[in-house]
């Protein structure tokens, strides 16, 4: 029997959930990965845990690369991009550029999981990100502890306050960014504690407007941050982050508890940047035939099915339709998977 | 179910001292039930032996053999072979099956490498609780079901006494928990039966003899002559 | 011991990879070695095994001489990998009959030879895995009164049949059976009645519980509400002030800061006079909620943040919220006619009876589903068992959506009455069961059975049993067993054990999910540490069997390591406890008979490298103050 063919563009978290899940149903996958290997951006997170679990869940990508490796039925082309795409009776046409080969495609089904990309600052230098070596994204800590082991080994002794600045381009109407991208509070949080499992005695302040965590034990998790992680809550957004002439890093802000504007000196500083559309997204947007939501995600149906775009056989996956955790991504990611086997009658 | 504890591995080392090859008996009724005396537990306490004689200079060969019961003759008859190659046995059977496989080859000594503990109920994985003592004069009948022999501390047939205190006896277990009353347990199942004039009920002194050996029991109706 | 079949057939293929590999290692001397020693149907030296011409040589040699398992020994480049498993797949060898072996690393003829001898080995002690094509009930029950369940059965119904059950009327007093074919007992007007069903969704969903200790001890009544009451009274509040409190219930969820909205929106249209909303943190991540906030906004609800603690005070004007305003000298004031809280969400009453007749695990605030992050937000225990919604902790809008459409996903492998799944779960010598339970008890996923009858060779004529669907493979039982009884297909004591045959200094039993993955990263940290380090993957810390410790050690390892999951963390709930009971176990073993500390226990997730050579230096160092392991046993 001739196996029903699929395409998955995008193998990061949701895009590896679901070719897996499609192989287990008997699906060739062609899995399309813009970077050199795959895996996305949540391979490269550190673990959270600290005496126990944190559910940070970034272990579960990694369980998900390996089994995409040894998986038959899924075939990775990396270093690869959609160049070309057509539609026809039997399904879809795809040509994929990849590692410098152009590679014709046929498959009855396509799923678009392209992630994200980190809010770029561009030219807004107010946080001094990309001038200031300590002042880092939550993806650049992420990496520098999963790379290095722990906070000490990655940026050496001597760091005793640590800023964490939430909201860097989500909930921010001045550029047109009027959402929330849903999982910084909480990884934000989870960084905190596990930087205060190493370093007992480092001072470590949050700087948020909303803070947006809940789920599962939440109200405990909370307590355990403010009480005995003693991790201080800034209810304020800074203004400016500056480092020279000092070596130390100066944080502006306006403490909206005591009306007072102040400036505190921190050693690290660590943004969580926005989640925003990946940069290709709006391009592959336009090749699919896929809309794109307010934001530039790509839309999905605006109902029930997020997972169902305007063309038949074309469904998304994770993050490219919006802000979600981890755990999230991996269930939007099965979905889109079974409606595939939907649409495919299998 | 009989229930057995492995025995300290230092008084089985001092067993074993003097001989160069032994076999270890496991036996696969009650004693793999309570997970004392199984194949596993074969495995298991051979890998610790030949580590700590090695460990001394002095090594030693294992045999590891688990067979159904070693309380009948006839499944102990397949470990004929094993035992012809040993200088000595080490029974992980209950202490009735490590006599009887001694019995059955007598020339060879036997130790054992439990301690027998009691007629015990598996509670859980890993608990077991002694519900009965083989008294040989059962009077759940008149005790809601509850043994007030096997149960009470004191195995008291009229209880409970003065030292039961909220549902728990005064004497410490040796697992230092908290036993429950026998009697409480007894009152209580007692009161949920609507049978609590029972309480009041004097259940006259037990015959021990039943329940002190040698005992043996013989049903003439079954007993077979093969001669 | 594991039986093996007995026509065990074994092709081996030795790729150069275009040259590559007799760059250092002549593959004609390795073939002549191999010739010499092992137990094989058919052995080929290739030049280039990936091309299309070899192919085709391959799949003609496969019927030529029966091959029924391959080893393919080159380059282990995920393309001949791929090649080479949809190939034997094609010709119905499956995917765990395969072995790859990579030369690429061989220094000489001796390492090569050794290592295909290894894999060799390894295909001869694998247990037959066929594929199981199995019956299964394509009804699905969804348990649940409210809309939750209602969307879940609608959304169900379009691909198989559906029976909604509220739980108070019909209700659940038992289940039996597996995925696939799950018996539910029903009570049903007084009736007890049996229904099958091959799967089950539970959306029961939470409801909403005041608590007034949160609210100074505030008791409801006519102007103040709760939001619940405020929402079911559905009353006319035009030209009326309302005054809503949310941050001080339900912080584990959005349902009150969606509900807020809602309402403060909905009054605003049916004229209210003013509509305040008092808020700690303003919860809005989740689709569209921040979107509702600022139509809010816009439509003039007054939006008041307040920083740890309100009052409630009623004053001739009205009721009021009075809380500390850092930019004002007095206390805020905010008057209303009707003030609403939000309250705290709590599991739907059969919650806990259900987990109880499910065997399903609760967690936080006694929902359904522990708090791993292996459960994704559906998942429960067992297998066939599902949550939509609520009740394993409130969830909103979108969020359930995209919960069904995952459940779909799911339940829909029932639809077609059928599923063709490998056969790997454990398998059970009858001859060796005790039928004592501890398996059946000591599963995390209650996908064990016993079984009676007389092909059942043991006393009891009875055995446990591994359903295919339920099991998940994690191999606890085999490890617990204490009759030795139970083997998983592909890790298999015998298979295990002969990995250290001639162990390594330090042999590390590592986690597939956690240890393995993070030894891998590791040796791209410090391929040092590898020289005196073995890895042994297990599929899950739980199917570390004490005796593979002691093995190691018996065998000659100085130390040995248990790399697993960190707590809360196992994917198959218990695994790495029982683990860490086990080490506790070998420790003391140890300790008896006077052989020191070596075994360490490491909770080590699969991004942590780092971590994993840390734990092996710290490993090393015990070993050193322990002294060379006296216990090796000379053979």
């Amino acid at each position: 029997m001739e196996r029903k063919k699929a395409l998955v563009i995008g193998a990061g978290a949701a895009g590896m959930t679901s070719a897996l899940d499609l192989a287990a149903r008997g699906v060739d996958v062609f899995l399309v990965e813009k970077a050199a290997d795959i895996g996305g951006r949540a391979a490269e997170y550190c673990c959270k845990a600290t005496d126990e679990c944190n559910r940070c869940a970034a272990c579960l990508v990694l369980q998900q690369k390996d089994k995409v490796a040894q998986e038959p039925l899924i075939q990775v082309f990396r270093n690869a991009s959609v160049k070309e795409f057509s539609k026809n009776k039997d399904g879809f046409k795809a040509t994929v550029a990849s590692d410098g080969q152009d590679v014709a495609l046929e498959c009855q089904a396509v799923i678009v999981a392209t992630g994200f990309d980190p809010y770029n600052l561009g030219r807004r230098s107010e946080f001094s990100y990309g001038l200031e070596k300590k002042v880092l994204s939550g993806l650049d800590l992420e990496r520098a502890l999963k790379e290095k082991g722990s906070l000490t080994a990655a940026f050496g002794p001597g760091i005793n306050k640590i800023g964490f600045v939430q909201c860097v381009g989500s909930r921010d109407l001045s550029i047109g960014n009027g959402y929330c991208s849903r999982v910084c509070c909480m990884y934000a949080a989870k960084l905190a504690k596990l930087i205060r499992s190493e370093l007992p005695e480092v001072e470590l302040d949050i700087f948020y407007m909303d803070f947006q965590s809940f789920g599962k034990g939440f109200a405990d998790f909370d307590k355990d941050l403010r009480e005995s992680d003693k991790v201080k809550f800034v209810r304020s957004i800074p203004s400016k982050i500056y480092g020279f002439p000092y070596d130390y890093l100066t944080v502006r802000y306006t403490d909206t508890l005591s009306g007072k504007t102040l400036e505190d000196k921190y050693d690290l500083i660590v943004l969580s940047l926005a989640i925003t559309p990946s940069a290709s997204s709006s391009e592959l947007a336009q090749k699919l035939g896929l809309g794109l939501d307010d934001y530039g995600f790509l839309a999905g149906d605006s109902g029930e099915e997020s997972m169902v775009t305007g063309q038949p056989g074309i469904f998304l996956a994770g993050v490219c339709q919006g802000p979600k955790d981890i755990p999230q991504t991996i269930g939007h990611a099965k979905a889109a998977a079974g409606k595939v086997c939907g649409f495919l009658e299998i | 179910m009989i229930v057995a504890e492995g025995k300290p591995v230092e008084k089985i080392l001092e067993m074993l001292a003097p001989y160069k090859k032994v076999l270890i008996a496991g036996c696969r009724g009650c004693v793999t039930v309570c997970l004392t005396g199984g194949e596993k537990e074969v495995g298991i306490l051979a890998s610790q032996i030949r580590m700590a004689r090695s460990k001394d200079g002095n090594p030693i060969e294992i045999l590891e053999q688990t067979e159904e019961r070693q309380c009948d003759a006839e499944y102990n008859a397949k470990f004929l072979e094993n035992v012809g190659k040993v200088d000595a046995i080490v029974s992980l059977a209950c202490g009735i099956g490590i006599q009887y496989l001694g019995e059955k080859y007598p020339l060879t000594p036997i130790y054992p490498g439990v301690n027998t503990l009691m007629l015990g109920a598996n509670i859980d994985v890993g608990r077991w609780e002694e519900r009965c003592f083989a008294c040989g004069d059962c009077v759940l009948d008149k005790t809601g079901g509850i043994c007030p022999i096997a149960r009470c501390s004191k195995s008291l047939l009229n209880g409970p006494c003065g030292g039961s205190q909220f549902g728990k006896c005064e004497v410490s277990a040796p697992v230092k928990e908290d036993i429950p009353c026998g009697w409480q347990l007894i009152y209580d199942r007692l009161s949920a039966l609507g049978q609590l004039d029972k309480m009041s009920e004097i259940i006259p002194a037990k015959n021990w003899l039943r329940a002190k050996g040698p005992r043996t029991y013989v049903r003439e109706d079954l007993t077979l002559d093969r001669s | 011991m594991t039986k093996q079949i007995t026509n065990i057939r074994i092709g081996i293929y030795l790729c150069d990879c275009d040259g590559k590999v007799s760059k250092k290692v002549d593959l004609n001397s390795v073939k002549v070695a191999i010739q010499s020693k092992a137990e094989f149907e058919y052995i080929r030296a290739v030049e280039v095994a990936c091309t299309k011409a070899e192919r085709e040589q391959i799949v003609a040699e496969i019927d030529k001489y029966s091959l029924n398992r391959l080893l393919v020994a080159g380059c282990s480049d995920p393309f001949i990998v791929r090649q080479f498993l949809q190939l034997a797949d094609d010709k119905g060898i499956n995917r765990y009959n395969v072995e790859f072996v990579d030369l690429s690393a061989a220094e000489s003829v001796g390492a090569a030879v050794s290592a295909v001898d290894t894999a060799l080995n390894r295909l001869h002690l694998r247990a037959e895995v066929g594929y199981e094509e199995l019956a299964v009930i394509p009804d699905v029950l969804v348990i649940g009164a409210g809309s939750e369940a209602a969307a879940a059965a609608k959304a169900i119904a379009k691909n198989q049949p559906v029976v909604q059950i509220d739980n108070v009327g019909t209700r659940v007093i038992g289940l039996d059976g597996f995925p696939g074919a799950f018996t539910v007992i029903l009570l049903e007007n007084g009736q007890t009645v049996k229904k099958d069903f091959g799967a089950i969704v539970l959306a029961l969903g939470a409801v909403p519980q005041y608590d007034k200790s949160k609210y100074g001890g505030v008791e409801l009544g006519a102007d103040v509400l709760s939001l619940s009451q405020f929402i079911n009274a559905g009353k006319d509040y035009a030209g009326k002030k309302v005054g809503f409190a949310l941050g001080k219930a339900d912080e584990d969820s959005l349902l009150s800061f969606a509900a807020v909205l809602k309402a403060a929106l909905d009054l605003k249209e049916k004229g209210a006079s003013e509509v305040s909303i008092i808020y700690e943190d303003m919860k809005i991540c989740a689709d569209g909620l921040e979107q509702e906030y600022e139509r809010a906004r816009k439509k003039g609800v007054n939006f008041l943040k307040y920083t740890g603690e309100f009052q409630i005070t009623r004053f001739a004007s009205g009721i009021a919220f009075m809380y500390r305003e850092p930019f004002l000298a007095d206390p805020a004031k905010i008057v209303a006619d009707y003030i609403v809280l939000a309250e705290d969400f709590v599991p739907a009453a059969g919650t806990l009876e259900l987990a109880e007749i499910f065997d399903i695990r609760t967690g936080p605030g006694g929902f359904f589903q522990k708090d791993n992050v292996h459960s994704l937000p559906i998942r429960s225990n067992r297998a066939g068992i599902f949550f939509v919604g609520s009740c394993h902790g409130p969830i909103h809008g979108t969020d359930l959506y995209n919960e069904i459409e995952a459940v779909l996903a799911e339940v829909s492998a029932f639809a077609k009455g059928k599923v063709s799944v490998p056969s790997l779960q454990p398998k059970v010598e009858a001859e060796k069961c005790a039928v004592c339970l501890t398996c059946y008890r000591c599963c995390p996923h209650h996908a064990i059975e016993i079984v009676h009858g007389e092909e059942y060779n043991n006393m009891y004529f009875s055995a446990a049993r591994m359903n295919p669907l339920a099991c998940q493979r994690c191999g606890v039982c085999a490890a617990e067993c204490p009759g030795k009884a139970i083997q998983l297909p592909l890790y298999s004591d015998q298979e295990i054990l002969f990995e250290v045959q001639q162990p390594a200094r330090i042999v590390a039993y590592a986690c597939e999910n956690s240890g393995f993955l993070a030894s891998e990263f590791a040796k791209t940290l410090d391929p040092e540490l590898q020289k005196d380090l073995q890895i042994v993957e297990v599929p899950c810390s739980g199917k570390i069997d004490i005796i593979y410790l002691l093995k190691a050690l018996e065998n000659g390892a100085d130390g040995v390591m248990l790399c697993v999951c960190h707590k809360e963390n196992c994917k198959f709930v218990w695994g790495n406890d029982r683990a860490e009971q086990r080490k506790v176990r070998a420790q003391q073993i140890l300790n008896q008979v006077g052989l020191g500390e070596r075994i360490d226990f490491v909770h080590v997730a699969a991004n942590q490298g780092n971590q994993f050579n840390t734990a092996v230096k710290a490993m090393a160092e015990k070993i050193r103050q322990s002294g060379t392991n006296p216990g090796k046993v000379v053979k």
